[in-house]
């Protein structure tokens, strides 16, 4: 099972969205990790064949991304996706079912299955209309799984879950990701840090880094330092260094940040995680008291 | 084939479940039948009294009528018509108001009018000075006119066509009451375009509804989200279209012919366009009727599925197609044209028109000479047919 990215690429008028971007994915849960802007959506959205590439291809075993077999092994959640208001809950999921090319039995089963597994048994029969932006993903997380896909492709499947759906749906990505091949993206850097056995880092449109967690934190470690300082050194460490963290002390500052030595004599180098690197290559600044 | 039909279920679930469209069905239905008895609602007045109402008035014209059907229209028959106008004094005033016109005339309304078509009359005095000779050339005269005027057209060499045509029309005509019908065909045009309007209503969501509630992602990215589904949905546009036609013509059909009779079927169409050159009967007028009305209909959803593929919006296709089926209306081509005519007539609403439909020219297409009904039909066919594959592009590579 082998799903081959080549050189895939998107152009919007003067703006390369995805540039000449080539993966090989097999079994397992691959997080993309990247910031707004990046090319996330639109990389996913060419691999499930929704949009079609300036350039490149995408295939799976060999079948391409147009064919219909290959739509037959996919399993898909977008970012921004809306629902028929009038439908039921089990209504929907039987459509996609349909969709999907699922018998009108087989369809059922699956659908009350899903429901199951997402919690919404007991409003199956509710009208999507009345649910809340966690119920509604929780639906959108079983539609993408009706048809026990070989590639489920999940765009940010985590926003508007509370911790508990988070960290119950992060579990079973994870046990998903053992006969499939996963790829999620999320803003949630602590999601893909528990689940993916493999991290991509993207950023303007083509992948920075990708590999375990391991091998990716590896780009960063020793870099990552943690002091307290006084007040007038920490403008100067702002501005000299990405910082990850900063926290107010009684009488001093604390601050995570990154550096090729230590930044301060007080500062003491820590084990890097994923989220450093995240903030570091896409220099996000962490404002005072956050 | 069975996941073909579960879409086709949903696609109609879809429309249905909108509650736009039970209030414009509903709405549709009310309006169709109520336009069908809007003639017969109020009074005729004389003097400023009430003398009848529309529908006692239609009542004791379709028994007068009744009381002459089955006569054949010859010199004698129209000898007696014109007598009993005779009767009427000329004292200026309308002469409908007359008490002669209650209790000799108004028996002979009817057939006055085909009088009045075939002899081009417009006064009683020209109604007199018809000879009695002339009235014995009744069909004579008829098949002269109308060969006159397919004479005085533009149209090309093919005018002998039109007129060996005209010459099958069989005759002498039987008088009969057919008021059931002329009602009909009257009303059907104003339910051709509420069909129009309403196809177009619940049919613009059928793709940009899609991508307006942000379900294309998941379709398109769906086994059957490129070829299946988007055959169903156009299977769905065509077959609602269909039976939305078919209702529509029935309650308009059923609620005419309720309230004015279900006489008159076999009866030629000549008694409603005396200078018709189709040798057609009304029920067959009907019938040719209905499928140019379908055809046109089906031609319009094409459009529609076709915008609504392209555009995001379901209101913005509403807003082109209310445009496409308004503007023509007011629109009247000149036959001196005759290219432009036959080309405006393949505009959907203008298909409504029934002079339209069994107008006097015929066409030379391609070397075949063809009546404007089946110029129509066939090109609504091959334009919706053409217009199909726009629709399964737009939609299947919709980014």
């Amino acid at each position: 099972m082998e799903l081959i990215v080549d050189r895939l690429t998107k152009q919007f008028k003067n703006k390369i969205a995805v540039d000449r971007v080539s993966l090989r994915l097999k079994e397992g849960v691959y997080g993309l990790l990247g910031a707004n802007g990046s090319g996330k959506t639109t990389l996913m959205r060419m691999i499930c064949g929704v949009l079609k590439p300036t350039s490149g291809e995408v295939k799976f075993n060999g079948i391409d991304v147009n064919e219909e077999e290959f739509r037959d092994s996919l399993g898909y959640l977008p970012q921004e996706f809306g629902y028929y208001p009038e439908f039921t809950a089990f209504d929907f999921l039987l459509y996609m079912a349909s969709l999907k090319g699922l018998t009108r039995q087989r369809a059922k089963d699956k659908a009350m299955e899903l429901l199951e597994l997402v919690s919404l048994t007991d409003v199956a029969k509710n009208k999507i209309k009345t649910f809340s932006g966690g119920m509604k993903q929780r639906l959108g997380i079983a539609q993408s799984m009706l048809n026990n896909p070989k590639i489920l492709v999940l765009d940010e499947p985590t926003a508007g879950l509370d911790p508990n759906e988070r960290i119950r749906f992060r579990n079973l990505i994870s046990r998903l990701g053992k006969n499939k091949i996963v790829l999620l993206s999320t803003h949630i850097v602590s999601d893909v840090e528990h689940i993916a056995s493999t991290i991509l880092l993207m950023k303007d449109g083509q992948i920075m880094h990708e590999g375990p967690l391991d091998k990716i934190i590896g780009a960063i470690e020793g870099k990552v330092f943690e002091c307290s300082v006084y007040s007038k050194t920490v403008d100067y460490l702002i501005a000299n260094y990405p910082i990850v963290n900063i926290r107010e002390e009684p009488d001093k500052t604390f601050l995570r940040l990154i550096a090729e030595k230590p930044p301060y004599e007080t500062a003491v180098a820590v084990p890097a995680v994923l989220e450093d690197l995240y903030l570091y290559y896409f220099n996000k600044e962490v404002s005072r008291g956050e | 084939m069975s996941s073909y039909c579960e879409l086709v279920k949903f696609e109609y679930r879809k429309i249905f479940q909108k509650h736009r469209t039970a209030i414009t069905l509903l709405l549709g239905i009310f309006l169709t039948a109520f336009s069908c008895v809007v003639p017969l609602l109020g009074n005729h007045y004389i003097e400023g009294e009430v003398f009848e109402s529309h529908y006692e008035g239609m009542k004791k014209d379709r028994e007068y009528i009744r009381g002459l059907s089955g006569r054949e229209i010859n010199s004698g028959f129209l000898s007696e018509a014109t007598e009993a106008y005779s009767r009427i004094p000329l004292t200026g005033e309308s002469y409908a108001n007359t008490d002669e016109y209650q209790q000799y005339v108004r028996p002979y309304n009817e057939i006055i009018h085909t009088i009045g078509k075939v002899y081009n009359i417009n006064s009683l005095k020209e109604l007199f000075s018809i000879s009695r000779e002339s009235l014995d050339n009744f069909y004579a005269v008829r098949q002269s006119i109308v060969e006159k005027n397919i004479e005085s057209t533009a149209m090309s060499a093919k005018k002998a066509n039109s007129i060996n045509l005209s010459r099958k029309v069989k005759t002498p005509f039987i008088y009969s009451y057919t008021n059931g019908y002329k009602s009909f065909f009257s009303q059907m045009y104003i339910t051709a375009i509420l069909i129009c309007f309403i196809c177009s209503i619940c049919i613009s969501p059928l793709f940009a509804g899609e991508y307006a509630e942000g379900m294309d992602d998941l379709i398109l990215s769906s086994k059957y989200g490129k070829n299946k589904i988007i055959y169903a949905k156009i299977f769905t546009g065509i077959s609602f279209t269909v039976l939305l036609s078919i209702v529509f013509t029935i309650v308009s059909y059923v609620t005419v012919m309720m309230f004015y009779g279900w006489d008159g079927s076999s009866s030629p169409i000549q008694l409603y366009l005396p200078l018709s050159i189709v040798p057609f009967t009304m029920g067959k007028v009907t019938v040719l009727y209905f499928v140019l009305v379908l055809f046109g209909n089906i031609l319009s959803s094409a459009l529609t599925m076709v915008l609504s593929s392209i555009f995001r919006s379901p209101f913005t296709v509403l807003v082109i197609m209310t445009a496409i089926t308004v503007f023509p209306l007011f629109i009247s081509v000149s036959k001196d044209v005759l290219w432009i005519y036959h080309l405006s007539n393949f505009i959907p609403v203008k298909m409504f028109s029934l002079d339209n439909i069994i107008s006097i020219f015929s066409i030379d297409f391609l070397g075949l000479v063809i009546q404007p009904y089946e110029l129509i039909a066939s090109f609504s066919v091959v334009a919706s047919m053409a217009l199909l594959p726009f629709t399964y592009i737009n939609f299947k590579n919709h980014n």
